[in-house]
């Protein structure tokens, strides 16, 4: 697969990454409040 | 012609506007709840934001798709539904995580009995729905549903899923109760469905009434048909060579339309395009009556030059991707200051090349260089016999600087990606590879 595909496909990975760290944190702060 | 939004910018918005909703539930004060409640509710809240975000992402949307491309846009929308269907799934069994490892008879007893509560169904409906969404993409090709009935079921199955879940939400949603979490909820909603009504309703009228008629229909060789269309106000689309239109021959519904690209120059007052026979519809377009009325949504699509781009160009294209290309190489040919011009051509026969003596008039009178390829049966003047591999690659960037080219590739989709990973091993750097692939499995 050419690096420009793999490009557009880890852009894509990292955005929804974001996302479901931010889940991840939102559901930690259960521990920490 | 809209230029869309510039990517770092939509991705910033994108990933705002999906934790959007978890930063007002934490906003709103309320004190959080167990680990897994919360991990549940974080889950449904991310799922239903992601799930409204889906609605701008149907690559109709000049202002999304205009500078990212379609291709990103239906990579996002792609992974987006299914990143959000997992968290929909995971969003009820979070509830009941702690017994589903230790007694899990119990813990789908007790998911059982909330899932069965009066004031869950709205919840249990969108969840249903979001599967079917998500399943019927995913299989639509194996299934056999055609490309036009599953886009008009897409859509209107998406926007009750999400009328659901928003319901759903409003109803029994800790955070969603406060002010700014609802208002974001119901605008959410409002705006997919404006998204909506603007694609499939407002804009095809609007594109049926601007005019466009059938002006000519012309076998081009073997399954191939140059059809060009013009309006009687004689205005010119504005668009940039290398862009795509979705057309509708006759008067058909609103989502019974198919992407072409274009592949005359810009200012042309002619619209024109090559057109393969291939489905229902393509099968058809040697019949087209002349004076027709055609429906056209454009432009469309990323796969431009810019013009202040002073890189050498080569211009690569396999079977019908000769038609944006052809509107790139025209566009060139029209321009005094343009450099250095390559085209790599390839087809399985030679009457398969398309518009051979305009390429080769061209390629003489502006010194842009031609290259052509046949795969199979006897060729033609100026054919060299294979497929589009390093060596016709190589020839053709002879003399030009890797790092200081750009190119454009359009066909099958196997043969852009090898292309592009032959170019990349020829020293161009992948921000210099476009193309623009128009399937997502």
């Amino acid at each position: 697969m050419p690096r420009v595909e793999r490009r557009m496909r880890t852009g894509v990975r990292l955005l929804l990454g974001a996302v479901w760290l931010a889940v991840a944190l939102f559901a930690l702060r259960a521990l920490v409040l | 012609m809209t230029r869309g939004l510039p990517p770092p910018l939509l991705a910033a918005l994108f990933v705002l506007a999906a934790c959007a909703p978890l930063l007002l539930a934490v906003a709103s004060g309320e004190p959080p709840e167990a680990l897994q409640a919360e991990a549940g509710i974080g889950l449904g809240l991310a799922a239903l934001a992601l799930m409204l975000l889906q609605f701008a992402h149907s690559g109709r949307l000049e202002t999304i798709a205009g500078r990212i491309g379609i291709d990103r846009t239906m990579r996002v929308h792609r992974s987006a539904g299914i990143a959000l269907a997992a968290m929909a799934l995971l969003h009820p069994l979070a509830f009941v995580a702690p017994p589903l490892f230790t007694n899990p008879e119990l813990a789908l007893r007790g998911l059982a009995g909330m899932l069965r509560a009066e004031r869950m169904q709205s919840g249990v409906i969108a969840l249903a729905l979001l599967l079917v969404v998500v399943a019927a993409s995913l299989a639509r090709g194996r299934i056999g549903l055609a490309y036009q009935r599953w886009r008009a079921l897409h859509a209107a199955l998406g926007l009750a899923a999400a009328a659901f879940a928003v319901d759903h939400a409003l109803r029994v949603g800790l955070y969603s109760g406060s002010a700014p979490l609802r208002a974001f909820w119901l605008g959410g909603l409002a705006l997919a469905g404006s998204a909506l009504l603007w694609t499939w309703a407002i804009k095809p009228i609007r594109d049926a009434r601007a005019g466009w008629r059938v002006a000519s229909v012309a076998p081009l060789g073997p399954d191939y048909w140059e059809v060009t269309l013009h309006r009687p106000s004689g205005a010119p689309l504005s668009f940039a060579a290398g862009q795509f239109a979705w057309l509708a021959f006759g008067r058909r519904a609103p989502w019974d339309d198919n992407p072409f690209s274009i592949a005359s120059a810009p200012g042309d007052p002619r619209l024109a395009f090559v057109i393969r026979e291939a489905g229902d519809l393509t099968r058809r377009i040697g019949a087209l009556p002349l004076g027709s009325p055609v429906r056209v949504d454009a432009p469309h699509g990323a796969f431009v030059l810019d013009p202040s781009d002073r890189r050498a160009v080569l211009l690569i294209a396999g079977g019908a991707g000769i038609a944006p290309i052809l509107s790139i190489w025209r566009d060139l040919a029209a321009r005094p200051d343009a450099g250095a011009v390559r085209l790599v051509y390839g087809a399985w026969t030679a009457e398969r090349l398309l518009y051979r003596d305009e390429l080769a008039r061209t390629a003489a009178e502006r010194g842009f260089g031609l290259f052509l390829r046949v795969d199979e049966g006897p060729l033609c003047a100026g054919a060299t016999r294979g497929i589009l591999d390093a060596s016709i690659l190589r020839e053709a960037l002879t003399g030009l600087d890797p790092n200081a080219t750009v190119a454009m590739v359009c066909g099958p989709t196997p043969m852009m990606l090898a292309v592009a990973a032959t170019l990349e091993r020829l020293g161009l750097p992948p921000e210099a590879i476009r193309y623009e692939r128009f399937d997502y499995d």
